[in-house]
């Protein structure tokens, strides 16, 4: 079944352009959120080792809410443009290049999960050398709850998700010759 | 053999990756032994994550190759009669399940 966008001729000039400056600026607000964040963390925790408790990952819940702020940012962006998105032969080659160049990234950080992983000593309070990546979260999570009460966490997990939904789940694409200008 | 000729293309992607996270998982997890033991309480973790690594590996190397040639990438997409709402739920649960069993 292909996705059917309705043009909505009652989506004026000043709301897409206000939807517009938003999806632009949206992965640099979640770094302008997450840069202070995690200052705030270093600052109020330094490198203190973290005896997270394991009840905090994995949640639900808090899965829940990126998996809704990822539809959400999909939908949004769909009522947001009203209109077929443009793809031309250099954006082809963009995503095609970020898709690949994603890829590798993942592999890489997973080997590093799998070091981490066999690094990990069960049942110690001692570091290891190298930690899980979950550890990180958890640890980013746990100080989390003592500096804002989950805020901090919950707002970057909705944005996050926002604009991976927003950016990387677009509506119907088109090459831009074919696609009549306004 | 019919079988595998006769199965849609997205359909055939989904087993070939099926075949190298099991690749990846027991292969990667062999060599990952040379170099560093696996203690029993991490051997889901560690050879989960190998045999996602290799995965993307894999998706990333035949991306390169038929982008090199000319094609597009990997098709990674769900079949177009899909309801995409539908497989993108099947692909939430799908990733919370190996999250909570991989990355715990």
């Amino acid at each position: 079944m292909k996705p059917s966008i309705k043009v909505n001729p009652s989506i004026n000039r000043t709301a897409r352009a206000i939807y517009r400056l938003f999806h632009l600026a949206s992965p640099v607000i979640v770094v302008l959120v997450g840069v202070p964040a995690g200052a705030l963390v270093l600052l109020t925790k330094g490198h203190e080792f973290c005896t997270y408790k394991t009840e905090y990952l994995p949640d639900p819940w808090l899965f829940v809410l990126g998996a809704a702020a990822f539809f959400a940012g999909h939908y949004v962006g769909l009522l947001g443009t009203g209109h077929v998105n443009k793809t031309s032969e250099a954006s082809v080659k963009f995503g095609r290049g970020v898709i690949v160049t994603a890829f590798l990234v993942t592999s890489l950080i997973l080997v590093f999960e799998a070091i981490g992983s066999a690094e990990i000593a069960v049942g110690t309070t001692t570091p290891s050398q190298l930690e899980p990546i979950t550890y990180y979260v958890r640890c980013a999570i746990e100080h989390d709850v003592e500096i804002s009460g989950l805020v901090f966490t919950r707002l970057l997990i909705i944005l996050t998700f926002y604009v991976a939904g927003n950016w990387f789940w677009p509506g119907r694409s088109q090459p831009a010759a074919s696609v009549p200008s306004k | 053999m019919d079988a595998i000729r006769a199965s849609s293309p997205f359909a055939k992607v989904l087993a070939g990756l099926l075949v190298t996270l099991v690749v990846g998982a027991f292969g990667g997890g062999w060599v990952f032994e040379r170099f560093h033991p696996i203690p029993p309480a991490a051997a889901v973790g560690v050879r989960g994550s190998l045999g996602l690594a290799f995965c993307c590996f894999i998706i990333f190397a035949v991306s390169v190759i038929r982008i090199l040639r000319g094609e597009k990438p990997l098709d990674l997409k769900p079949p177009e009669d899909a309801n995409p709402l539908l497989a993108t739920i099947v692909a939430i649960i799908f990733g919370y399940l190996i999250g909570t069993s991989i990355f715990r």
